[in-house]
Formats: C-alpha cells, sequence, structure tokens
C-alpha cells in the first residue's frame, strides 16, 4: 500500500504477531501497565517498562526492531523542547550551573532542575513503550470494538468507525492530488506551495463532502436506519495469558 | 569573542541543527507520560462538560438528519488526514494545521470538542502524537480552548461587519495561538520553575515553543482563508446547509 508511510503503525498493527490475542486483554493490560507505571512514578518501573514493552513488541509480537526504534525517535523534538523549558532557569542573581548572564539577566541550570528533567524523560519513555505496546498490537477497529463492550455511546462509536474508515478513502485522495500536484511543479516555491496546498486542502473537503453524501444514498439504498452492524469476532483469554498478566503486575508492584 | 558568547553560539547551532535535520515538527500534542497522574485527571474531568454538550448536540442533529452524521465523520477523517499534507514551512520541515478554527466556525465548537478528541485519539494511537493519559489535557487546548475562542472572535468580528475572510483569518490564527498558550500553561502548572514560580515558567515554555507554534498560527490562518475562498465559490449549498 502507498500510505503505508503514513499510516505504517496502523499495518505493523495487523501484522503483529500478537493478534490473535484477545483485545479485550491487550487492551485492559497495556492501559493497566501504562496507568500504573505513571502512578508509581518512580524510575525503577519506568525502566522496566520500558524494557518489557520492547521485549513485547518486538520479540513477542514480531515487530521490526528498526520500525521500533523510528516510532520512538517521533516525540522526541518535543522531548527536547520542553525539556529544555524545565532545565534552564532565569535570575537575576548568579547561582547555579552553566550561567550565562545576558546583561541583568542570568540563564542558568540548577541540579534540582537536571534532576527533574531527567525524571521526567524517564517516566515519559516508561508510558510512551505502553502506549506503543498496545498501538503496534491492536488494530484500531479492535480498539474501538473494545470501547463498544465498555459501553461507550453507540453514536460515538458509529462515529469513530466511520472516521477510521474515511481516512483511507481520504488519504487514496491526498496522494493523487499530491502526486499531481509535484508532478507539475506545484511546490517549487514559498509561493507555490502555499497556493497549492490551500488548493488540496480545498479540494479534499469538498470531496469529502460529496463522498458522504455518497455514501449515505447508498447505506440508505440498503436499509440503513440509524445503525450500523459492524462484524466482530474475539480470540478466549488463555490461562497463560493471566498468569502473564498477574506475573508482571507483581514485578511492578516489587519494583516500586 | 567571550566565553559567553561562544556558549551562547554553540547552543544556537545545536538548536539550527535539531530543527533542521528533523523531519516534521508537530503542534504541540503533550506526549504520553510528560504530565503528572494528577493533572491528567484534573484535566480530563475539566472536558467532561463541553464533552457532554458536544454530545448532546451531535444527538440532536444526527437525529434531525442522519446524513449529518456521515458529514461529520467525514469532517473528522478530513482533520486527521491533514496532518498527512505537505504543508509549505519556513524552517523546511513540514507542520500541521489542526484545521478546528474552520471546523469550529462552520460546525459550531461543541460539535468540534467530540470530534477532536476522536481525532486526537487516533493521533495518539496511529500516529504515535500525543497520548492517551495526556489525551484529556490535549483534548482541552486543542478541542476546547481553540475552538471557542475562534468561534467566539468570528462571532464578534461578523457583528461589526468586518470582511468575512478577514474573520476567518483571525479566528483561525487566534485559535492556533490560544491553543499555544493553553498548553504552555498545561506545562508550566505541571512544571512550576524553581525561581518565579508557574508565570516564569509559562514564560519559558512559551518562548521554547514560539519558534514553531507562531508561524504555524500565521500559516494556518491563510491556509483557512484560502480553503474557504474555494468553498464559496464551490459548496454554497453545502454551505448554506451548515447554516453558515
Amino acid at each position: 500500500m502507498e500510505h503505508k508511510g503514513f499510516m505504517a503503525i496502523d499495518h505493523y498493527a495487523y501484522s503483529s504477531a500478537l493478534n490473535n490475542i484477545s483485545s479485550l486483554y491487550k487492551v485492559i493490560f497495556f492501559t493497566a501497565a501504562l496507568i500504573y507505571s505513571l502512578v508509581a512514578d518512580s524510575a525503577l518501573v519506568s525502566l522496566f517498562t520500558v524494557v518489557s514493552m520492547a521485549y513485547i513488541t518486538v520479540c513477542m509480537g514480531k515487530i521490526k526492531l528498526s520500525f521500533y526504534m523510528r516510532v520512538m525517535r517521533i516525540p522526541v523534538i518535543f522531548i527536547l523542547l520542553s525539556v529544555i523549558a524545565v532545565a534552564v532557569n532565569f535570575s537575576a542573581v548568579k547561582t547555579g550551573y552553566f550561567n550565562i548572564s545576558l546583561g541583568r539577566v542570568n540563564i542558568f541550570v540548577s541540579p534540582r532542575s537536571i534532576n527533574d528533567s531527567i525524571r521526567i524523560v524517564i517516566r515519559a519513555f516508561g508510558a510512551l513503550s505502553c502506549m506503543y505496546g498496545l498501538a503496534l498490537s491492536t488494530p484500531m477497529a479492535d480498539i474501538i470494538d473494545v470501547m463498544r463492550k465498555l459501553r461507550l455511546p453507540e453514536i460515538i462509536i458509529e462515529l469513530m468507525f466511520l472516521i477510521y474508515r474515511f481516512i483511507f478513502v481520504l488519504l487514496d485522495t491526498v496522494e493523487n492530488m499530491t502526486r499531481a500536484t509535484v508532478s507539475r511543479n506545484g511546490y517549487s516555491g514559498i509561493r507555490a506551495s502555499f497556493y497549492s496546498f490551500g488548493n488540496i486542502a480545498k479540494n479534499l473537503l469538498l470531496y469529502s463532502f460529496k463522498k458522504a453524501n455518497n455514501a449515505y444514498d447508498a447505506m440508505e439504498s440498503r436499509g440503513y436506519e440509524g445503525r450500523i452492524a459492524f462484524y466482530s469476532e474475539d480470540s478466549r483469554v488463555k490461562a497463560r495469558e493471566i498468569i502473564f498478566f498477574i506475573l508482571y503486575f507483581t514485578v511492578m508492584i516489587c519494583l516500586s | 569573542m567571550t566565553k559567553n558568547e561562544k556558549k551562547l553560539i554553540s547552543f544556537s547551532c545545536v538548536f539550527a541543527f535539531v530543527f533542521g535535520v528533523t523531519q516534521s515538527t508537530y503542534a504541540m500534542h503533550i506526549m504520553e507520560g510528560y504530565l503528572p497522574k494528577t493533572h491528567c485527571i484534573a484535566w480530563g474531568v475539566l472536558c467532561l462538560p463541553f464533552l457532554a454538550a458536544g454530545f448532546i448536540r451531535i444527538n440532536k442533529i444526527v437525529d434531525r438528519h442522519r446524513k449529518t452524521l456521515l458529514l461529520l465523520a467525514m469532517v473528522g477523517a478530513y482533520a486527521f488526514v491533514l496532518s498527512a499534507l505537505k504543508l509549505p514551512s519556513v524552517t523546511g520541515s513540514s507542520s500541521h494545521p489542526t484545521g478546528t478554527g474552520l471546523g469550529a466556525v462552520l460546525f459550531g465548537p461543541s460539535v468540534m470538542a467530540v470530534l477532536g478528541i476522536i481525532v486526537l485519539l487516533f493521533q495518539a494511537i496511529l500516529l504515535a502524537h500525543g497520548g492517551l493519559t495526556t489525551l484529556g489535557a490535549n483534548t482541552f487546548s486543542m478541542a476546547i480552548a481553540g475552538p471557542f475562542l475562534s468561534y467566539g472572535v468570528y462571532k464578534i468580528m461578523r457583528k461589526f461587519n468586518i470582511n468575512r475572510l478577514v474573520c476567518i483569518f483571525a479566528a483561525a490564527a487566534l485559535g492556533d495561538l490560544f491553543t499555544y498558550c493553553i498548553t504552555s500553561v498545561q506545562l508550566a502548572l505541571a512544571y512550576p520553575s524553581e525561581v518565579g514560580g508557574v508565570w516564569a515558567s509559562v514564560a519559558k515554555f512559551m518562548a521554547v515553543f514560539a519558534v514553531t507554534q507562531i508561524p504555524l498560527a500565521v500559516i494556518e490562518g491563510i491556509l483557512s482563508v484560502i480553503v474557504m475562498i474555494g468553498l464559496e465559490s464551490y459548496a454554497g449549498s453545502e454551505l448554506e446547509e451548515l447554516n453558515y
């Protein structure tokens, strides 16, 4: 598929070796681990989740290591910027390390602020690993299905299913439009880029209005009366999965 | 050149390097695990009334006109797909607009809150932007604060009979800027500065993120106007359906 680049996580989730495990189990396992690592707020627990989740995703789920490393780098900009903001301090007097004075203001880094930022980064990566564990083992459609089982309002579930479906429809169109624009030098220079981007965005919106109309007509002619039935099946939870669950959280609790 | 000047130059080089090399700079989605637990819960709870209002409104719209559900789903998918578009950007990297300003003007802000939280959930799981525990905070800044401000700005400016396109530009750009201020406040509340407390920290976060967010707000404003011009000339009937 062409949009594998953009929707790569979705693509890998479908090919995960953990796909035959009950999605309800997976959602509960990963979110529980996520919440626990955040609540415990200890470096040891977070490091354990980073390592164990990498093992679960890469070794048990058979996701390529190179891809796992690539998704790990996605929030790097956010981390860099926000860590700078936490670590660097301003003050009127000279204190701390790496003092840089700009006229009357001193920019400095204090031991406490360094400590804080290291702690934040470790905790963030622990939680991030849990989220990636879920994202790379459970396709979106299964996650939505779990939400339906958890009794989220039907209209929200329908909206989510439809949005998920329409994303692929629109992505195909975007791809064609972008290729057509690029092949006509539509992105040469700032002025042209703005013009092209605006045009694509506009045409895409018009196109999606039209598609929504067509989809409605098609559904109505097939007897749509306000409820969309989706096929869903879920595997049973096996005994060893429950044992794994208990062991995993025992280790986590012992570490904190 | 003094020692300090050297430090400053090397620091700015690192900064430029980081921005030049990385492929994509995203809007300010607070990443997974960045906020402490109490903040995650608090921001989530704060979103609830808006989400409830949006939910009731969507139910009402859909009851009256079943087709709108599909239209709303398309808009949600559209907002998601916008982040895949190649965007002209000053730094040469691609950054993405949120599109919520325009959406708020077209559909009303409370509807955008519900669509926003779904799109943010999708972005977290499918694109790894943002996170699950920070979903509440991100929803509040991007799908509630921004759209509500955009909507307010648009309505007030229209009252004074200002040109529609100027209104759209102001609504979209100010909505983006407001989102960026709220996110800075959220981050600062979680990590107040040693010296000067929360407000000093707000200033720090705003200064750091200004690099990406201020150009982005202007770009979003311009693009919203371009899209709106197109919609007015090609989709008049659809816009009338939305009471635009």
